[in-house]
């Protein structure tokens, strides 16, 4: 169960894109992401991908990282690209047996995998460039603000970090539990999907035991060394915001500006 | 049964290593025989399982969680829309079925409660598949009728389906450790 897996892709590394704050690396690329949808014309699209592809330059991560993270929705992509190519009525341009693709189509279709495209591409790499700890520790950050109207941002961060912290100590716990319940005879790997499903008792009822344990002892340690919650709490690691920052963030508003532009032109 | 005394410190670590757990069971992960592109994973059963045993809320962090953590390591094939979607799933069963078990704890209320979240989860990702999610990955309009109804509507009530009775077989041994 555990092969193949690696727990995060974040690919350490000294580039500008690493060393900029997590809190400006989560803002943009969430306003990349909602720009994305704002888009009605190739020059907006050409600017997004140049956007894009100058980050990741910038970043130093190299093409095939990205190309592995599309690579599991790229049947996705393709099957709406024909079904557009397809389907959408316009100039017919190429026929295959019944089926004519139509100019309109294939704009359509087109840019929708390139807008699916960017998105996904700019979201792994925000998740490649920065460590998932630095990522709720950002994320944390940004939501202090709304800590005044209710929003517990430091409880949330620091659910994110215990489940950073439990997933590899979890997954050897289910290995173990597995073997323990193969040496018994349970199969996990034969019969049907209803066979299969029922198999999974018997790993899940210790697993679930075991996180809750997990959880109440891990509480009992936080608490007997004097945890109470986010108020006065002091930090080992700071965040700073440096000129590369507020660089990026320039650079963020011309983009936003060029595409409004773009599109109400 | 010892003394019921959840504190806030306790409710936080459950929810987080519920959490991680979420994202383990997310490995387990069964291709929908009718499409690629929908994957059945046991992942949702330790939020349901948060929902019944801390609380709707906590149930619905576990699920809002999972989501962020599993873009956030690149454990997410479909992205941030996929996230999305599986997000307005989970957490509409979860916040569903923990709402009504919470009103009147027994063994009637958990079948009735998971039933009607995977009803709810079904028709609601019908509706938002047909509006939002199959529109944003580009299916043509013509074709959003058929794509729901064949393969989305199904696919829900199986996913949940199968969740709901792992949940339900799972839940009275766990129930006793909880304390």
């Amino acid at each position: 169960m555990s092969r193949g897996l690696t727990v995060g892709q974040y690919l350490p590394g000294e580039s500008v894109i690493h060393r900029l704050d997590p809190r400006t690396k989560i803002t943009i690329a969430t306003v990349y992401v909602l720009v994305l949808f704002v888009i009605n014309n190739p020059w907006g699209y050409a600017l997004a991908a140049v956007f894009a592809l100058a980050a990741l330059a910038l970043s130093g991560v190299p093409l095939r990282y990205m190309v592995d993270g599309i690579k599991p929705i790229l049947i996705l992509i393709l099957l709406t690209l024909a079904l557009n190519v397809f389907m959408t009525p316009g100039t017919p341009i190429w026929r295959l047996g019944r089926l004519v693709a139509t100019r309109e189509g294939l704009v359509t279709g087109g840019f929708l995998a390139v807008r699916l495209i960017l998105l996904i591409a700019v979201t792994s790499l925000l998740t490649l460039t920065t460590s998932p700890v630095a990522l709720t520790d950002g994320l944390e950050r940004l939501l202090k603000p709304f800590a005044r109207l209710g929003l517990p941002a430091h409880e949330l961060a620091m659910m994110m970090t215990i489940a950073l912290r439990f997933i590899p100590t979890l997954l050897e716990e289910a290995e173990k539990i597995m073997k323990a319940q193969m040496a018994r005879g349970a199969d996990f790997e034969s019969g049907n999907i209803v066979r299969r499903t029922k198999a999974l008792i018997p790993l899940l009822v210790p697993l679930f035991i075991s996180s809750f344990r997990r959880a109440d002892e891990l509480a009992m340690a936080m608490e007997a060394r004097g945890y109470h919650g986010g108020a006065g709490r002091t930090r080992f690691r700071q965040l700073r915001v440096g000129p590369a920052d507020y660089a990026a963030a320039a650079i963020t508003v011309l983009f936003v500006g060029g595409l409004v532009y773009l599109r109400v032109r | 049964m010892s003394v019921k005394t959840t504190s806030r410190t306790k409710i936080l670590t459950r929810i987080g290593v519920l959490t991680a757990l979420g994202l383990l069971l997310r490995l387990i992960q069964v291709t929908y025989p009718l499409a690629t592109f929908l994957k059945y994973d046991p992942a949702d059963i330790p939020a349901i399982v948060a929902g019944f045993a801390v609380g709707p809320l906590a149930g619905l962090a576990v699920e809002l969680f999972k989501n962020l953590l599993a873009l956030g390591l690149g454990m997410a094939p479909g992205g941030i829309v996929g996230e999305a979607a599986n997000l307005v799933a989970g957490g509409t069963f979860i916040l569903a079925s923990s709402l009504i078990y919470w009103r009147h704890k027994s063994r009637v209320m958990a079948i009735a409660s998971l039933a009607a979240g995977t009803v709810l989860a079904a028709v609601v990702m019908s509706i938002a598949n047909y509006y939002i999610f199959l529109p944003i990955w580009g299916v043509p309009t013509d074709q959003l009728r058929v794509t729901t109804v064949k393969f989305i509507l199904p696919f829900n009530v199986l996913k949940f389906g199968l969740s709901s009775v792992l949940t339900y077989f799972l839940y009275k041994p766990v129930r006793h450790f909880l304390s």
